[in-house]
């Protein structure tokens, strides 16, 4: 699936958050350039693909976005191979979304992890700022800290009502998702001979990760 | 005091038990069958009997049998239980009792407010019969003929039961302000039940058809006697009102009535001599477990009367929540002196039956757990924004309902219908908490909403969420979903051999949009009327429908998804196009699926996939799809 051609990449990101965080409406304004009140609630997960022109490359984001609701998450783990990358969305008018973020990173750090051992990318949204703003200016710095310490890239206030830095964002977990991509290719060699070399391991791991 | 009270109650049930009773028991000479008469003639009120009556003899007891209705007497019957606590055969009495409470159920149909009131009545009703039973103690307990009735009431509803068992502990006081209430009312209810009231009364004497009925009702009266003697003292209404006060024994009473006995044999000759040519039908032995059962259920309704005032109020609102319990008086045969009835009436007083069955239990099931719900609601609105953290599936229910069909602008927030939603996803959740809310349910309570009532809706929900299908989806069962996606995709690579083998080299798993499918029930991938024809096939054919119209759906586009990538098909899916085309050539494409894999149905491949389940083949076939079935393997793998 995966394409490692300079020319072209393709990326699966994972959008995950609290239910009714914006998931939804963040991926249509970013895919559909449109925004609706209206979305209907996600069940399971919902697909949508984003081309992006990339110094003079082209990248090709599957984005997979994933049900809320708690109660699918052991169902929907299994969604999160594979990915490159993935944005934590948080709705900053409910304090409870923001609290559910650690619980998400964790959980995608738990179950997910690069071929090099480390983390995904993740970008950190505090979506709907159009209505909550004044909750962010004056946590910017605690934002930041709390970003360090808990592993995630960069974080923005979002408004997929406004079209607030929905594309900054993506950039931004563009970049790092290149930049991982990147530092797997120059480490591969010692990498990848290992595991091969062990069978026993290769035996339940065929089908989950692709031979590099 | 308390028996006393009972007393007057109980005469009031005599006076129904008479006028219902007098047509029906006319037969009467053996015990049983006076019992069967008696059990049914309470409830006289007569809202099926009419059409009973066609058939001419055996419209009397027809009426009896359905007596559902009894109920006139608005506010009487409280006190009824009073009787019967004291008499030692209250167990009997107790049974009687159970039969009459079905009449709870039609008065529950037919008027809210009045509930509480028609319960009692019906209680004194049962308590009444009861008493008529008297004589026959021995025989009732050891399985005498009669009812047939009284393991309904415990499907109905098991809440009753409980209820009713604490009720019995507190015997038979009845207030005084009932037992009031009872006596003015008997007069209006004889008239109510014309053909019921008739004979029985002294004062008023019936002319009419129902003469034979006398007879009946003096063996009834002797039952009563003898099984509740305080009720027979009341039963003769106001000429006997002297005898409320005394409490004489058993003994006494018998005494005191057969002069009343005699007589009203006497009065009752006539008719009887017109129905007496009907060869008395030998009650059933089998009824004999049921007579126990309606007895038990009959003493929780007894007792279930307020014993003392100051309890009055709390267990009078106990009632008003519990779903009552039933009598399925209306299943039984007619007395043997009458025709009996023909199998299609039979079937048709089940039917009718099962109806008041259905509809007391919607409301009072429904009722509960709304209230409940909205206790919770108002407790949380009360702390804030504690509501999120004390109970999520609140808050998650209020964000779901807003997108809930939102193009129909029905159900969000100032919409006709939102409150109705929030009302059966809340009611849903104190009903089972052990499945809560998910996401998928409201789009499918909204589909009942847009189709039946409130209460049915709510019924209709709970049974569809309950079916197993469901059930695995919603309480996101892993091993059940999966063997469903696994006999999902025998029938695929079956069906749709290029396909299956496209998905497989995408790597899509069917959960990918199934999981979707089946917990929205197809109201996500298809527009609602559409939907709405696949719903009604799956109520016909069973949840094997639910992946044959899947396996529809992909064969309609198969040659648009040949040519997809990944998340192309899974974009595709969760939405397909072409709604005005979708409709027809949707369901023929359906039509053109059987679910057959070589000569397997459905449910056998299930059952195998089931047992194939730790087999690697067919792992190593389904691809990517084991790992949802075994997530194990995935976190094991990452590390």
């Amino acid at each position: 699936m995966q394409n490692n051609h300079h020319k072209e990449h393709l990326y699966k990101i994972l959008v995950i958050g609290d239910l009714g965080v914006g998931k939804t409406s963040i991926i249509k304004r970013y895919v559909h350039h449109n925004f609706s009140p209206n979305y209907r609630a996600t069940i399971g997960v919902d697909f949508a693909l984003k081309v992006l022109n990339w110094d003079q490359e082209t990248v090709r984001l599957q984005l997979w976005d994933i049900a809320g609701q708690e109660r699918f998450g052991n169902m929907t783990r299994v969604y999160y191979r594979e990915a490159m990358g993935a944005f934590i969305v948080f709705d900053v008018t409910r304090p409870a979304s923001f609290e559910a973020v650690t619980k998400w990173k964790e959980d995608l750090d738990s179950k997910l992890t690069l071929a090099n051992g480390k983390h995904v990318a993740t970008v950190l949204l505090a979506n709907k700022c159009d209505q909550g703003r004044d909750v962010l200016t004056n946590n910017g710095i605690k934002m930041e800290q709390f970003c360090q310490e808990n592993g995630f890239v960069g974080w923005y206030e979002t408004s997929a009502k406004e079209n607030i830095n929905i594309d900054e964002a993506a950039n931004c977990l563009v970049k790092h998702i290149m930049a991982s991509e990147n530092d797997m290719l120059q480490s591969e060699v010692p990498d990848t001979v290992t595991p091969q070399l062990e069978k026993d391991k290769g035996g339940t791991c065929s089908s989950c990760f692709r031979s590099q | 005091m308390e028996r006393n009270d009972g007393s007057s109650s109980p005469v009031i049930i005599n006076d129904t038990a008479k006028s219902a009773g007098c047509d029906h028991h006319d037969p009467a000479s053996s015990t049983d069958d006076i019992f069967q008469g008696c059990t049914s003639c309470p409830c006289s009120h007569p809202v099926m009997c009419s059409g009973n009556n066609e058939e001419g003899a055996s419209g009397a007891v027809s009426q009896c049998v359905n007596h559902a209705p009894c109920i006139h007497p608005s506010g009487s019957g409280y006190s009824l239980q009073g009787p019967i606590g004291h008499c030692s055969e209250v167990s009997e009495a107790g049974d009687r009792g159970a039969r009459f409470t079905q009449s709870v159920i039609h008065t529950t149909h037919t008027d809210r407010k009045n509930r509480t009131s028609f319960s009692s009545d019906n209680v004194v009703s049962c308590t009444n019969t009861s008493a008529v039973n008297p004589c026959e103690e021995s025989r009732h307990r050891g399985g005498g003929a009669t009812g047939s009735t009284v393991h309904l009431d415990k499907n109905t509803s098991t809440a009753p039961t409980s209820e009713a068992c604490q009720v019995d502990r507190s015997p038979t006081t009845t207030s005084s302000d009932s037992s009031s209430h009872m006596t003015s009312d008997l007069p209006e209810v004889s008239s109510d039940d014309e053909a019921f009231i008739t004979e029985p009364l002294p004062p008023r004497s019936d002319p009419g058809p129902p003469v034979p009925a006398t007879h009946s009702r003096n063996t009834f009266e002797c039952g009563r006697r003898q099984s509740a003697p305080s009720q027979l003292v009341q039963d003769r209404g106001g000429s006997e009102s002297e005898l409320q006060s005394r409490r004489p024994g058993i003994v006494e009473y018998f005494s005191r009535y057969t002069p009343r006995k005699q007589r009203s044999v006497s009065q009752s000759v006539p008719g009887w001599k017109l129905f007496g040519k009907v060869p008395p039908r030998q009650s059933p032995s089998k009824q004999a477990q049921i007579i126990q059962q309606e007895f038990e259920a009959r003493q929780v309704t007894a007792h279930s009367s307020p014993t003392h005032h100051a309890s009055e109020q709390q267990s009078r609102r106990k009632v008003e929540f519990e779903p009552l319990s039933t009598t399925a008086l209306i299943l039984e045969d007619r007395p043997p002196n009458l025709p009996a009835k023909s199998a299609e009436e039979t079937q048709r007083h089940r039917q009718q039956y099962e109806q008041m069955v259905a509809g007391a239990k919607r409301r009072e099931l429904y009722e509960i757990f709304l209230s409940r719900a909205k206790e919770k609601w108002t407790s949380l609105s009360d702390t804030e924004d504690g509501a999120s953290l004390a109970e999520p599936s609140v808050e998650l229910i209020t964000q779901d309902i807003s997108r809930t069909f939102p193009s129909l602008c029905v159900f969000q927030k100032g919409g006709p219908y939102h409150n109705l939603l929030r009302n059966i996803l809340g009611a849903y959740t104190c009903y089972r908490p052990d499945v809560g809310y998910v996401q998928g349910m409201s789009s499918i309570a909204a589909v009942l909403i847009l189709n039946m009532g409130e209460a049915e809706a709510f019924i209709s929900f709970s049974n569809l969420i309950n079916r197993p299908c469901q059930l695995a989806f919603y309480r996101v069962d892993h091993q059940l979903m999966c063997r469903y996606f696994r006999t999902f995709q025998v029938f695929l690579e079956e069906t749709l051999p290029r396909l299956f083998l496209h998905f497989q080299s995408l790597g899509l798993s069917p959960d990918l949009y199934l999981m979707d499918w089946i917990l929205s029930l197809y109201t996500k991938p298809l527009p609602l009327d559409v939907a709405c024809r696949v719903w009604d096939l799956y109520f016909r054919d069973g949840e094997e429908f639910l992946f044959r119209a899947a396996l529809g759906i992909l064969r309609l586009f198969q040659d648009v998804l040949l040519h997809m990538d990944l998340i192309s098909v899974a974009q595709f899916l969760s939405r397909p196009p072409g709604e005005e085309l979708l409709s027809d050539r949707l369901f023929s494409c359906i039509l053109a699926t059987p679910l057959l894999s070589g000569n397997r149905k459905w449910s056998q491949v299930s059952h195998l996939t089931n047992r194939v389940i730790t087999v690697s083949k067919s792992q190593r076939e389904i691809g990517s799809n084991e790992l949802f079935c075994f997530p194990q393997v995935l976190s094991s793998c990452s590390c």
